[in-house]
């Protein structure tokens, strides 16, 4: 377990300069089991990080660049017809890979976003009457930009449920960012990287740490999260019991990375904020107050009371 | 983008009716007076609550120190209070370093919503910044800061910290903010002293509005031939659906080249037409001044309006505010909401009818839209002549007319309702200037009632208890701006303020001594009481800096006024203080002062007062600002005491020339200049009622003044102006229950200034005053020593010992001026000349000069006098008219140089009727009158009166309405009096009252065990209080059935919380083990007890252990 992670770990900080936290959070979604997007301005590393993620797992990894025009089907497959025997045969989209990574999902119309739906949440594809299991471990990381909003489509609330954790890179200090450039000579780091574990590895690290233990008073405190999110004025949606799952999943893989046997509430409060604050839904006086999710969330974690 | 928000203009106005006027007078005028501006920004920004208690108590007390006249304690409290403030000031703004914050504003809010801030504080500096927080620098009327309610104890050099706090803007428009202050309430918590931030900010405060449950419009989705660009709606995407043959109108660009090959003829594609509903929303500006709620009520709902409309399927791209029309073509239903808030932020009202303008331009654009949706503000020619639901109509556009409520009648002021079916009316007011209007009825409110409050005050005399916290809250109502905010300090001193003085006026009623040390006492009393109200009554850490002011502050005055006290107790110098003390164990005074001590010990054990740590960070500071300000204090009253104690007679001398009642004219002052009877006879037509009396017959002449030596067209009253009074005189109030039976003869009840004077006939052998004390003076004339006697009192009328006494040289005193002295001589031999016996006798001396200046003078009001002479010279010499004060001169000096001894007095010829009331007597300001006393040997002082009888005053009584009104007040008058009576025996009767209990108490060795059991209770109730919040039962069972190893980890857990709780560092409901480990780490150890790595250790060891299997911990 601590070598897997001390390799991922170096793997991806050798391509994200300065982004520890986020490389965190990223290897412990990977570890949860839960999808993520990355939501942040274009330029910051949001889909280096995904392919160095990708690369450093020896498995299927496809990329779907979304447009306005993409069509379901490029993204699940379809049905093509065979002329040599006469039938039609269904030939697997890009859906069907390891890792998917899905960039900048928001530019493509809410019908394609829709077709993600299916594979996020049962790991199958539906096409013409039949179901297409997905690979396993299935696993997208999907990266949108928030700046723009001609031309594009935001995420719908049942999509953001699906997704994990939901990441922003942010700018790189100044130092790191010298260094980025103090780099640009050598050979692109991205392209120098070895898989460093096998999806067999991955799974079967995955099965470990949702034998993590948690304690009853650390449950409650999940449930008490979740409860004071959908009883919090300023939010019109609370989160749902697939939140508190991802919560408890994101909590256990944390405990697990920092070498702990058993989830204590800091695992809580740290993912908190990545795992609840996008599956929340402001209420307009709230939203143009100037009021973030990220506080909302940040305001309930201080309000409720942690069990010791 | 093609919307631009207009420049940032003020905050629009949201006045009210007809207040508007007084309103801009006071926002425009008041700002610009910058000694009021700052002192309201002063007392607003830079004190704190205790800071503004201890000014108001500074203020008042040196107002009492004025009215009060000596009296030490009060006046080593001013000293003290100013002290304090002046070394806080000092040594506060030398204490703190320069400091740079960053923090950023929110762009957009709401109106109404309250929107958390944080700031990043950093000190660069080696030097700590102690109690700290941070405002901002501009507070506009529109938008409210709240500061972080606790002050952040301490930010070491060289560091940084966050601090907390919120922005509640309550108007729409745009505010720019210079930057914010870093204020810093050290060493005392009594004043801010502040270091400006230069970081430029800006909020755009979008209107208040209410959601709309449902809006229905009355259009479908309209054909859009622009194309994909005009799309918005999801599924609307173009799609292609097939083919056909052309037709005649068709776009040359969809011909299908190839199939038109392959058919031969014209084939076009086909593609899924666009509709969309397009909305036009106007909202009119057009309001006058009176009606700014209007155009905020239109505003909202417009706000609400494209609210509801951004949640449903609809794109409004035609914006029209006012006069101005904005395209909403870009971002289309994605960001439309944010414009038309933006610009519905900084709308202004227009003076003219935005119609005129802007019908044509939205008419042209009619054809293209669904709906059109105006909010008017009213049903005007404007509004009819504007592109109206029936004008749209006839061009084929949807029509609705908005509601207007139905009881709502011609005359009454237009109100918008919402145009949903279903909204809830108990929701609010759809319009944002409701709410900011309650303040500025409260500020109405308040000071109509100060105003009448005051205003009978002043009706009834004006005491000093009841005026002064009237003033304070005056003072408090300007200094707020309308922004009054009842908060505990206010309450506190408004409230305690009135018993306080009340007492301090009412006990105190004559004497030394004793009654120093209760004033003091009381006062100190009522400070502990004080603090102990703020504790039970806000039992946080901020009411811990009141509670320990207020306490001390009770403390000193005990302590100032405990020397007087032994100073009175008998036999204290041989057998010392502390002996003396004891054996009066059993005075009412020192139960008060055990009682005193008990509240103490409570408040002492409730408080845990914050006990500085040698290491605590200020804590050095704090001592050495206390010993200066203990130096500066003890320097201030010791000099205030020496030079008090060496200027007394000349303070007292000018306090009561210039504060005290001598203010006053019309003859009754410390100087009675000839002609200042005649300037109060003749004010106001003479009909102002001076004096009201109540008696079975007129009161005839009410003495106010008498005078003994005469210079230069001047009175004086004497050598000395103030006498002792007669210990076995009969000028005091009654003293025991024989006197009060005896009943009065007459009852008078002086009005206006003229309640500063005790006006009394000459026969008077007996005073009553509710609560006062008189001082007596020359001439036998009384004035009260406190305040006034505007209550009333009683005379009655008996032949004293004092009407006797005519031992005093000034009675036979000629004045110096030879001319004159050698006028009187001439005159006086002209009189023996004319009748040779008139020296025989007294009573022959008396006709003779009577006789002399009937047949001589006639009376003329009004005389002028020219030359160097002296006047009296003049009119014995020259004239043959006079008044009132030269035939009273002139015949005092008369029958002096005849040898009678005489004095001159002024008053008021009491004589007049009222025709309404029976025994009811007026005396009008025309009947101010200056007579003549005399010495009979044996009848004693007696009234000589040569002024003709044609000059006294006239007794016509006023007929009608007047006298009705003249007698009203006269009931008044003695309602207050009556009231004033009471009071003044309440602190007499619970003093008896407690001493009664005392002794019940503490006659019997057996009661004592029932005032412990007492004591006991008080501190149990006390303790069971302080234990704080019970845990919930299931939480305490989970925790009992946790396994024994982890029970005992949580136990010593909830250990070191309870113990960091107790130095002041709680843990916060949501911060785990390892935060609260963090924290302290981080900052200065709290626990002098408990080895900081042990304690850390165990945290870190807890956070881990304690939720691991049951089976490994």
């Amino acid at each position: 377990m601590a070598d897997l992670v001390q390799d991922l770990r170096a793997n991806l900080n050798r391509v994200i300069k300065g982004k520890p936290r986020e490389v965190d959070l990223l290897i412990t979604a990977l570890l949860g089991g839960g999808n993520v997007l990355l939501t942040d301005v274009p330029g910051v590393g949001k889909t280096t990080l995904a392919k160095a993620l990708a690369a450093s797992i020896s498995g299927v990894f496809h990329r779907v660049q979304f447009t306005p025009d993409l069509l379901p089907t490029d993204v699940t497959g379809g049905s093509v017809y065979n002329p040599k025997e006469a039938s039609f045969e269904f030939r697997p989209g890009p859906v069907f890979a390891n890792v998917l990574l899905a960039d900048e999902i928001n530019r493509a119309s809410p019908r394609t976003q829709s077709a993600l739906l299916e594979a996020m949440a049962e790991g199958q594809v539906s096409t013409e009457g039949e179901s297409h299991k997905l690979p396993d471990p299935f696993w997208v990381i999907a990266t949108q930009n928030p700046v723009e909003h001609h031309g594009t489509y935001p995420l719908p609330e049942a999509q953001l449920d699906r997704f994990a954790v939901e990441l922003a890179m942010g700018y790189p200090q100044p130092a790191q960012e010298l260094e980025i450039l103090a780099g640009l000579g050598q050979a692109p780091a991205l392209t120098t990287l070895e898989p460093v574990c096998t999806l067999a590895e991955v799974a079967a690290e995955q099965a470990r740490i949702r034998q993590l233990h948690v304690a009853q008073e650390v449950r409650e405190y999940v449930v008490a999260l979740l409860t004071a999110t959908r009883e919090e004025p300023r939010l019109a949606l609370g989160v749902s019991p697939r939140g508190g799952i991802a919560l408890y999943r994101m909590a256990q893989s944390r405990a697990a990375l920092e070498g702990r046997d058993a989830v204590i509430p800091d695992d809580v409060k740290a993912m908190a904020p990545a795992t609840l604050a996008h599956r929340v839904v402001l209420e307009t006086k709230a939203r143009y107050s100037g009021v973030s999710k990220a506080d909302v969330i940040a305001d309930v974690l201080a309000q409720v009371a942690v069990p010791v | 983008m093609s919307v631009e928000a207009p420049e940032a203009p003020a905050p629009p106005d949201t006045d009210e009716g007809g207040f508007a006027s007084l309103y801009d007078f006071l926002d425009r005028s008041l700002p610009e007076r910058s000694l009021l501006r700052n002192l309201g920004y002063a007392w607003q920004h830079r004190l704190t609550v205790p800071g503004r208690g201890l000014v108001t108590v500074g203020v008042t007390v040196s107002y009492a120190a004025f009215q009060f006249g000596y009296a030490y304690p009060i006046y080593m409290l001013a000293l003290i209070l100013i002290g304090l403030l002046g070394v806080h000031l000092v040594v506060g703004q030398l204490a703190m370093p320069r400091v740079e914050v960053e923090r950023a504003l929110p762009r957009r809010v709401a109106a109404g919503a309250v929107v958390p801030l944080r700031a990043k504080v950093t000190n660069p500096s080696r030097r700590p910044l102690y109690d700290f927080t941070l405002r901002e620098l501009s507070n506009p009327r529109g938008v409210e800061f709240e500061p972080q309610p606790e002050l952040t104890p301490v930010l070491p050099g060289r560091s940084e910290a966050i601090v907390h706090y919120r922005v509640r803007p309550t108007r729409r428009g745009v505010y720019g903010f210079p930057g914010p202050r870093v204020l810093s309430a050290f060493p005392f918590g009594l004043y801010y002293a502040q270091r400006r931030v230069s970081a430029p900010g800006q909020i755009l405060v979008t209107p208040r509005f209410h959601p709309l449950e449902a809006l229905e419009l009355p259009a479908g989705r309209k054909h859009q031939p622009g194309g994909l660009e005009l799309v918005s709606q999801v599924g609307d995407s173009e799609e292609f659906i097939g083919n056909r043959e052309y037709r005649p109108g068709d776009r040359l660009r969809d011909l299908d080249q190839r199939a038109w090959a392959r058919v031969g003829r014209p084939i076009v594609r086909e593609f899924q037409q666009e509709y969309l509903t397009r909305i036009a929303l106007v909202v009119d500006t057009h309001a006058p001044k009176a009606r700014r709620d209007d155009l905020e009520a239109g505003i909202s709902l417009c706000a609400a309006v494209a609210d509801a409309l951004s949640r449903l399927e609809y794109v409004v791209d035609l914006f029209a505010a006012g006069p101005e029309l904005y395209r909403l073509q870009a971002g289309r239903s994605l960001g439309y909401l944010e414009d038309i808030l933006d610009v519905l932020a900084c709308l202004q009202a227009v003076e003219q009818s935005p119609f005129e303008t802007l019908g044509p331009q939205i008419l042209d654009e009619v054809q293209e839209l669904s709906t059109c949706v105006l909010v008017l503000l009213d049903w005007d020619e404007g509004a009819r002549a504007s592109p109206t639901p029936s004008r749209a109509g006839r061009r084929g556009q949807a029509a609705r007319r908005a509601r207007r409520p139905a009881d709502a009648g011609p005359a009454g002021p237009p109100r918008l309702q919402r145009t949903t079916a279903g909204a809830d009316p108990e929701r609010g007011h759809p319009g944002g200037a409701q709410p900011v209007s309650e303040p500025r009825a409260d500020w109405i409110a308040y000071g109509m009632v100060a105003a009448v409050l005051l205003a009978l005050t002043r009706a009834a005399g004006g005491q000093l208890a009841l005026e002064l916290p009237l003033y304070a809250l005056l003072l408090g109502l300007v200094a707020t701006r309308g922004r009054w905010r009842l908060n505990l300090g206010w309450i506190s001193v408004s409230l305690l303020l009135a018993p306080l003085l009340l007492l301090v006026n009412l006990v105190d009623v004559k004497g030394r001594g004793g009654n120093q040390f209760l004033r003091s006492f009381y006062l100190g009393y009522a400070m502990v009481e004080l603090a102990l109200l703020q504790l039970y009554a806000r039992p946080s850490p901020a009411a811990r800096g009141r509670v320990i002011y207020l306490t001390a502050a009770g403390f000193l005055f005990v302590a100032v006024g405990l020397p007087d006290y032994i100073s009175t107790l008998p036999g204290w110098r041989e057998s010392g203080p502390f002996v003396a003390l004891g054996r009066s164990a059993l005075h009412p005074h020192l139960f008060y002062a055990a009682c005193a001590g008990a509240w103490l010990l409570l408040a002492l054990t409730a408080l845990r007062p914050r006990r500085p740590d040698p290491g605590t960070p200020g804590a050095r500071g704090r001592r050495v600002a206390w010993a200066l300000c203990a130096v500066v204090v003890c320097a201030g009253a010791g000099g205030g005491i020496y030079g008090f104690r060496a200027y007394y007679s000349e303070l007292s001398e000018a306090y009561y020339r210039l504060v005290g009642n001598t203010a006053l004219g019309g003859g009754f002052s410390d100087r009675g200049d000839l002609g200042s009877v005649l300037d109060l006879q003749g004010e106001a037509g003479g009909r102002r009622i001076a004096v009201r009396a109540v008696g079975d017959v007129a009161p005839g002449y009410l003495r106010g003044r008498s005078f003994l030596t005469y210079a230069e067209g001047s009175w004086a009253p004497g050598a000395e102006s103030i006498l002792p009074l007669p210990e076995s005189g009969r000028l005091r109030r009654p003293q025991t229950d024989a006197e009060r039976v005896e009943a009065p003869s007459l009852w008078i009840y002086p009005t206006g200034e003229q309640a500063a004077v005790i006006f009394a006939p000459l026969t008077a052998g007996e005073l009553r005053l509710p609560g006062e004390a008189a001082r007596l003076l020359p001439g036998w004339c009384l004035r009260p020593y406190q305040g006034d006697v505007a209550g009333g009192y009683a005379v009655s009328q008996a032949r004293a010992p004092w009407h006797f006494e005519a031992e005093r040289p000034e009675y036979r005193a000629l004045p110096e001026d030879p001319e004159l002295v050698a006028e009187l001589e001439a005159t006086w031999a002209r009189i023996l000349d004319a009748s040779p016996d008139a020296g025989s006798s007294h009573d022959t001396r008396v006709a003779a000069l009577r006789a002399y200046f009937d047949r001589r003078y006639t009376y003329r009001f009004g005389i002028a006098f020219e030359g160097p002479s002296d006047p009296v010279t003049q009119f014995l010499r020259d004239k043959e008219h006079g008044h009132c004060e030269l035939f009273a001169s002139a015949g005092t000096l008369l029958l002096r140089q005849a040898g009678i001894p005489a004095r001159y007095t002024t008053g008021f010829l009491c004589l007049e009727g009222s025709p309404v009331r029976d025994r009811l007597w007026i005396a009008r300001t025309r009947a101010a009158h200056a007579w003549i006393e005399a010495y009979h040997p044996e009848r004693g002082w007696e009234v000589v009166e040569f002024t003709p009888t044609d000059g006294l005053p006239a007794t016509d009584p006023a007929s009608g309405g007047t006298a009705l009104l003249e007698a009203l007040g006269g009931w008044f008058s003695e309602l207050w009096g009556a009231l004033r009576g009471r009071a003044s025996e309440l602190p007499g009767r619970l003093l008896a009252a407690l001493r009664e209990l005392t002794a019940w108490f503490t006659a019997s060795p057996l009661r004592w065990g029932g005032l412990l059991a007492l004591l006991g209770l008080a501190i149990a109730w006390r303790l069971w209080r302080r234990r704080g919040p019970r845990a919930p039962r299931a939480r305490e069972a989970a925790a009992r059935e946790l396994p024994p190893a982890l029970a005992a980890l949580r136990a010593r857990f909830l250990e070191l919380e309870a113990a960091l709780r107790r130095a002041g560092v709680p843990r916060a409901p949501g911060e785990t083990a390892l935060e609260l480990r963090a924290r302290l780490a981080a900052g200065e150890w709290p626990l002098p007890e408990t080895p900081r790595e042990e304690a850390l250790e165990f945290l870190a060891r807890f956070a881990v252990e304690r939720y691991r299997p049951p089976e490994a911990p």
